[in-house]
């Protein structure tokens, strides 16, 4: 008899433990193509500088880097701690992003990486993060090093150029801006045309 | 006794239904890609498409290739790769784009202004196990440094870098941008636009 009750509580136990332990998409696809344009989970320069520069609040934040430990050890902000993407979703590393207590602040070696990390992290439901637009390099040369005015208000994915223009001015082989409409990549089937059959006398 | 074990037993798998099915309710119970393993997908493949990989592409015609434009209609409609199909990020998931986007017999190139959005959709499209889909890094910003305005190397700079420079040249002649001072002699190895024939009119009557 004893020994079944001991059987069924160790079953249970390992049945929902095993439920809790997998960590799920809190969106799904569809939620988070629709939040993915959102904005608020970057940390603007700005801001990053006043953070660094006044060092008050470091208590409430952590920076997280994404770099390899060999990178991290040449050069990281201060006070950061290194988790490599790659472990991202390791056990312990998962807690530290999930931890309540504080607000992370994640960097990687490249603005892709910094996104890949923060949109995960979106996606599972967590909040209390930031993510540094800009690679490691780029905040220690232009925010760490010298904060200049262009620092402030870096972000990769504002149009910096205005392309049909650069296309348009220039009497290129083809221009492809929308509005003169040429016929795009998809090869058009050009008809030939049949030489009118030629009348009469020659 | 006996009657009591097989009790349990039953009990047992009415807890272990019970559980799949409290596991099941999930938002998407069959979802493939879990966060685990959605980080290894990330980590372990390549995802990105240079600019120079994509002019290359471009100029030769490739018919594989699909341009995806993820950002919004008005700037799509402003300027946009030439044969690219436009698919607002947050439309990304719709069912519209579910046939455009899995297939194995194309590489799509998802783009931006630079590869903030095209980063969020592959993604977004490794969750749902698409195939055959890149980012191109740097997106249009880059596209324009690297290929409509490239700049010109130091004279110290290796030579495969001035071979670059005069690829990107050739490209830039291409796509339009082609302005940039002093033109250089650099011989199009690529085909140009093909110009159509005129046949001559058939000539109608006596002349």
């Amino acid at each position: 008899m004893k020994k079944y009750l001991i059987i069924i509580i160790i079953s249970i136990i390992a049945l929902t433990s095993c439920t809790k332990e997998q960590r799920r998409f809190k969106l799904t696809v569809e939620e988070a193509s629709k939040q993915a344009v959102d904005q608020a989970y970057v940390l603007s320069p700005q801001l990053l500088a006043d953070i660094l520069y006044s060092g008050s609040d470091l208590a409430t934040y952590k920076f997280i880097d994404l770099r390899n430990p060999s990178k991290f050890e040449n050069g990281h902000i201060e006070g950061a701690i290194n988790i490599p993407f790659r472990t991202m979703n390791k056990n312990n590393n998962c807690k530290t992003f999930i931890d309540q207590g504080r607000v992370n602040i994640i960097y990687g070696e490249s603005t892709e990486q910094a996104i890949f990390a923060g949109f995960f992290l979106q996606q599972l439901g967590v909040k209390n993060y930031f993510i540094i637009l800009g690679s490691y390099d780029f905040i220690k040369n232009n925010i760490i090093d010298n904060y200049n005015i262009y620092s402030a208000h870096y972000n990769p994915e504002i149009v910096q150029y205005d392309y049909a223009k650069i296309v348009s001015e220039t009497s290129g082989a083809q221009n492809y801006s929308a509005k003169t409409k040429k016929p795009t990549g998809t090869a058009t089937f050009k008809r030939k045309k049949k030489s009118a059959a030629g009348g009469g006398c020659d | 006794m006996n009657k009591i074990s097989i009790l349990f037993v039953v009990l047992l798998v009415i807890g272990a239904f019970g559980v799949f099915i409290i596991d099941s309710t999930q938002k998407e119970p069959f979802e493939k890609v879990q966060p685990c393993d959605l980080i290894d997908i990330i980590s372990q493949t390549n995802k990105y498409v240079t600019t120079d990989e994509l002019a290359r592409k471009m100029m030769s015609d490739d018919p594989t290739i699909m341009l995806i434009d993820l950002r919004t209609k008005t700037e799509f409609e402003k300027y946009s790769l030439s044969g690219a199909i436009n698919i607002p990020l947050e439309n990304l998931a719709d069912k519209q784009y579910k046939e455009v986007l899995d297939q194995d017999v194309r590489t799509i190139i998802l783009y931006s202004n630079s590869s903030d959005l095209a980063v969020k959709a592959w993604m977004l499209t490794s969750r749902l196990t698409y195939k055959n889909i890149y980012i191109l890094k740097g997106g249009l910003n880059r596209w324009v440094e690297t290929i409509l305005k490239p700049k010109e190397p130091k004279e110290t700079a290796l030579r495969t870098e001035f071979e670059m420079y005069s690829f990107r040249k050739a490209a830039s002649y291409y796509f339009g941008g082609g302005s940039t001072v002093g033109e250089t002699v650099i011989k199009k190895k690529t085909s140009l636009p093909i110009k159509r024939k005129k046949k001559s009119a058939a000539g109608g009557g006596c002349d």
